[in-house]
């Protein structure tokens, strides 16, 4: 038996140490380089507070598959169609939560508990705030021409142009479907992944409150601001606990892709409705949801790598990405001034912006620019309509996305 | 930069995505909208046999002369040992309530019944500890 001296010892620690990896292997850099984004990430979801619930897992994701030696997250593993003995073998933690994400297992999970959370009775009272939530994700589709002029493909643009729909979960869900297997139907290779995807749309999901409010003072008048909505009519139980039913009922036959989101966010409203499961409705909001919320948020940040990330198509995605926010909100406040018109001035146009989805945030900022124009204008409860409608509509629009390139 | 999809190609996918979602919640307008519309209704028929209802009966009480019957009620809460202030209180409520229809013809007090003996405590206790260990068992 041969014992190494004190220095070929320190010498051969410092070459297994993750430091001599960082500073001498070819990916070495970029992995550093994305190391340091994950900072900025964490950052932004504590001290700025961005989306922390799901920015702050996706952060520490980013950080933990970079990490050299680590060995937690295994992209070959799921690279063409999965050998689940494969993953199950040789994959590590991450692997095994990604699973979640790859299987179309989390997202629904995470509208089971949205479900729970959702009051659809503004909607219910006032159904016109449907064409709100439906104009509102014309930003998904217009981004789709902006992401194919910038040669991306068919399934990418697919996933960039989701973003708009400022729902996270919908788009973990369509870009883990279209941008499964590494390559596009013409054998192109994709520049980008879920964790890029995630990555843009949660960022500009907290950054609505920034957004949305320029917008929406250029598009309207004083006047169209300060126009003061009738008070809804109150809506019975009977018909809460109807609506998720036949919306459930009504989507599948229409856009049959779509149903495992709507299903599962019509599911939990209808054990809140019901009012009879309160231990599933309980459970579902809160320890299911965080759970899930923990499992998705991680193995997806843990697909950001640095090939994807630090790659001119990141800079892309991100303008696209606010691209998209910008034209849904614009959409839905222009809708909102024909709607405006046609009732006779009784709809203010600013609950339009409410239409993308981002719940409650959309409707707090139309009840934010609308307060000041007149501080006794109170818009939160209209624009609740066209901001669940959003999450109907960006389902909807999924669906849709997926049928057509999926 | 090269387009890898047509610009017809596009415009398809923009065109048949803004349709369709537009549609779909068009239809959920429609469906949400008409039973709106069943429902207002069976809710305005219920409330306003309920309106009738309290109507009817004033009216019948009415024609026998409310003031006679606020005294007379008024005169038998008294006699019972209502104070006068409680007995004021009450019919101004109740001729708030029902926009002056209504008429107090008697204010009686009722005692909370007791609910009677309990039933075996030694059994209730024996279920108690019975249901307490099975929880206990399965985790609970």
């Amino acid at each position: 038996m041969e014992i190494k001296s004190f220095s070929e010892t320190i010498i051969g620690v410092l070459q297994e140490s993750g430091i001599y990896y960082l500073f001498t292997e070819p990916d070495g850099i970029k992995r550093l380089i994305m190391i340091l984004i994950s900072f900025v990430f964490m950052y932004l979801a504590i001290k700025k507070k961005f989306e922390p619930l799901l920015l702050l897992p996706i952060a520490f994701g980013m950080l933990l598959t970079n990490l050299p030696y680590a060995e937690m997250f295994h992209p070959e593993l799921f690279d063409g169609e999965i050998n689940f003995s494969n993953v199950l073998h040789e994959g590590g933690l991450l692997d095994l939560l990604y699973l979640g994400v790859k299987l179309q297992i989390f997202p629904p999970l995470i509208f089971l508990g949205i479900g729970c959370m959702t009051d659809f009775g503004p909607l219910i009272a006032n159904p016109k705030s449907f064409l709100l939530g439906a104009a509102a994700q014309a930003g998904i589709f217009l981004t789709f021409i902006g992401a194919a002029f910038f040669g991306f493909t068919p399934e990418e643009c697919g996933s960039i142009a989701i973003i708009g729909g400022a729902d996270g979960p919908t788009a973990i869900y369509v870009s883990t479907q279209l941008l499964s297997g590494g390559v596009s139907q013409t054998g192109i290779p994709f520049g980008i992944d879920v964790g890029v995807i995630a990555l843009a749309a949660y960022t500009y999901m907290a950054l609505v409150p920034v957004i949305q409010p320029p917008i929406m003072r250029l598009l309207t008048t004083k006047q169209e601001r300060s126009v003061k909505m009738d008070a809804l009519r109150p809506v019975s139980q009977t018909e809460k606990i109807l609506f998720p039913i036949i919306v459930t009922i009504v989507i599948n036959f229409l856009v049959p892709s779509a149903t495992p989101l709507v299903g599962m966010l019509m599911l939990g409203n209808l054990f809140k409705e019901s009012g009879v499961v309160g231990r599933l409705e309980k459970t579902a909001q809160n320890e299911l949801m965080n759970i899930v919320t923990i499992f998705l948020g991680i193995s997806v940040g843990a697909t950001t790598v640095a090939d994807k990330v630090l790659s001119p198509r990141f800079l892309q995605v991100l303008l696209l990405g606010v691209v998209a926010f910008a034209i849904g909100t614009a959409c839905g406040v222009l809708f909102g001034k024909i709607m405006y018109l046609v009732t006779g001035k009784k709809v203010n146009p600013l609950i339009g912006s409410a239409g993308v989805s981002a719940v409650p945030m959309a409707a707090r900022i139309s009840q934010k620019v609308g307060s000041e124009t007149d501080p006794t204008n109170f818009l939160l409860m209209h624009a609740m309509g066209p901001n669940v409608a959003g999450v109907i509509g960006s389902a909807v629009a999924a669906g849709v996305l997926l049928n057509i390139i999926g | 930069m090269e387009m890898l999809l047509s610009w017809g190609e596009v415009f398809t996918v923009v065109l048949t995505g803004l349709v369709i979602v537009f549609a779909a919640l068009i239809i959920l307008i429609a469906v949400v909208w008409a039973y709106g519309k069943v429902f207002t209704a069976i809710n305005k028929n219920k409330q306003d046999k309920n309106d009738k209802k309290p109507d009817e009966k004033a009216a019948v009480t009415q024609t026998a002369g409310s003031a006679q019957a606020v005294t007379t009620g008024s005169a038998q809460a008294a006699a019972s040992g209502i104070p006068q202030g409680v007995i004021a209180a009450i019919t101004a409520a109740v001729a708030a309530f029902t926009d002056g229809k209504g008429v107090v013809t008697g204010i009686a007090v009722k005692k909370p019944r007791k609910s009677g003996k309990r039933r075996s405590t030694e059994w209730g206790y024996a279920g108690t500890v019975s249901s307490m260990k099975n929880l206990s068992r399965t985790g609970w």
